[in-house]
């Protein structure tokens, strides 16, 4: 247990210490820039921000949902049948094999085909960015499962749990705590994703940055404002998700 | 009067391995078995074929005269009435010690939680671990982890408890604390299966002594006989290794 904390320690002094130094680059960075055209950034302000709303409501639509479809894949890969196993591997491998934004144009031209009219754009979005993040979680999510030992759902098992109950009261809170550092990352990465819907023609943060730019040519100011957006919010994703591992530290 | 546990031929393999290569073996109410042999003879598999968590191939095990074979009892019925005790323990890092007991006697018997909490607090009294109920499972010692476990099994008041090497991961000084509490069961009537290499706790405690070598039964009697007169060449074998320190 000493360990563990010593671990966090040192891991919580470098962290303090290159924020202090990104601080330091961002103020000298900002300074050396002072003659750029920061107006233009101001000004659309608003219209930047609505952007950035829209970009979280997907990042988080994508997520939760993303997460509700990855829990149930990932216990049949881990405990289902073979015919389960190998669907949801299946579901996975295809989902992380093509590219994104070919995803994307699928499900928008392929998803009126199905339901026998057009689809909002934004629907398209969601469900596609969801069904990113369900395989990629879920493969988060089923080598958090394997990480907890054969003998705790044998003991659940032997004490009459039924499968569910073994599944949700020991198996995966156990399975949470070892996957919240790769859980952190793909998380950024779903965020970060949602830049791709542009191609539906939704206007996202990204997409906005870039609509204001071919107006009004400033690409120095409005892509550094993006990039150090985008790093804000990301970090902010990961603090937040971090935040549950402290919970976990007292039982290791 | 009916019996706790019926082995009617029992066989069973992993692949082309034979594990369990006929098993007939009876074991009466409140009886207490230990179950010994050499690593891979089958003795862990033998217990865990009681509350199914192994599945056996052919024959029968009656449970208080009910076939597991033809589903006469169903699985989750099967495991309220069968305890186990395991060589690693398995208490659930994420619960505490209370909840940790509490969990199958709510969720499964649907007990109320200050019943449940009254339950466990008495249960830990009677492992000699009173007063440990807010402590998660790392801040226990091994002895003191199985003790707990033993509780957890007690709180869903078992006919019959299956013990897989309850003290092999423990350190020498805590195995005691293990045999007593398990000492202390068997004199309370409890029908207990004991996987254990403990032959002091066999001696003192069973009623009658299993010796599996390759999957079958090779020699079955009361401690005192199985001890002093093994007619088996192997168990006599096993023996000598195992008292000659």
């Amino acid at each position: 247990m000493s360990d563990r904390i010593n671990a966090v320690d040192i891991e919580a002094r470098q962290e303090r210490r290159w924020r202090l130094g990104l601080l330091i680059a961002f103020a000298l960075l900002c300074y050396a820039l002072r003659d750029l055209n920061w107006i233009v950034v101001w000004d659309s302000a608003p219209y930047l921000l609505r952007a950035l709303g829209a970009s979280w409501a997907l990042a988080i639509a994508a997520i939760l949902l993303g997460l509700l479809l990855a829990i149930p894949l990932a216990a049949a890969r881990v405990y289902g049948s073979r015919w389960l196993s190998t669907l949801s591997a299946g579901f996975v491998e295809l989902i992380r094999s093509t590219p994104e934004l070919m995803l994307m144009f699928w499900i928008f031209f392929a998803l009126p085909l199905v339901f026998g009219g057009a689809v909002s754009k934004w629907w398209s979005g969601t469900i596609a960015l969801t069904l990113l993040a369900a395989a990629y979680l879920a493969e988060v999510v089923r080598a958090g499962l394997q990480s907890v030992p054969r003998g705790q759902k044998e003991a659940a098992m032997s004490t009459g749990l039924s499968a569910s109950q073994a599944f949700f009261q020991i198996l995966l809170p156990q399975a949470v705590k070892n996957m919240i550092p790769a859980f952190v990352g793909q998380i950024i990465m779903i965020f970060k994703t949602t830049s791709l819907v542009y191609v539906l023609g939704i206007v996202e943060f990204f997409r906005a940055i870039v609509n204001i730019n071919s107006v009004e040519f400033a690409s120095e100011p409005l892509y550094l404002a993006a990039a150090a957006v985008y790093f804000i919010c990301c970090y902010a994703l990961s603090l937040l998700i971090r935040r549950f591992d402290a919970k976990y530290v007292i039982y290791e | 009067m009916v019996n706790a546990v019926e082995f009617d031929n029992v066989y069973k393999n992993y692949g082309n391995v034979q594990v369990l290569k006929g098993i007939n073996l009876t074991v009466g109410r409140g009886e207490v078995i230990v179950v010994c042999g050499p690593s891979g003879s089958g003795k862990s598999t033998l217990v865990r074929c009681v509350n199914a968590l192994e599945p056996f191939a052919s024959g029968d095990i009656r449970f208080f005269g009910r076939s597991l074979m033809r589903r006469e009892l169903p699985l989750p019925e099967l495991r309220k009435q069968v305890g186990m005790v395991f060589q690693q323990f398995n208490l659930y890092p994420h619960l505490t010690v209370r909840d940790n007991i509490t969990l199958a006697p709510r969720k499964v018997r649907g007990m109320a939680a200050a019943e449940a909490n009254a339950n466990a607090s008495k249960l830990l009294e009677q492992v000699g671990l009173a007063g440990f109920e807010t402590r998660y499972p790392a801040q226990l010692s091994g002895g003191q982890r199985q003790r707990v476990a033993i509780a957890r099994t007690l709180a869903m008041s078992p006919d019959v408890i299956l013990f897989d090497e309850p003290t092999s991961a423990l350190d020498p000084e805590m195995i005691w604390e293990v045999l007593d509490v398990m000492a202390g069961l068997a004199r309370n009537g409890m029908t207990m299966m004991v996987v254990t290499h403990e032959m002091g706790f066999a001696r003192r405690v069973a009623d009658r002594v299993v010796f599996m070598d390759e999957g079958r039964i090779v020699e079955i009697g009361p401690p005192e006989e199985f001890f002093s007169n093994p007619k088996d060449e192997r168990a006599k074998q096993f023996l000598g290794r195992i008292l000659s320190y």
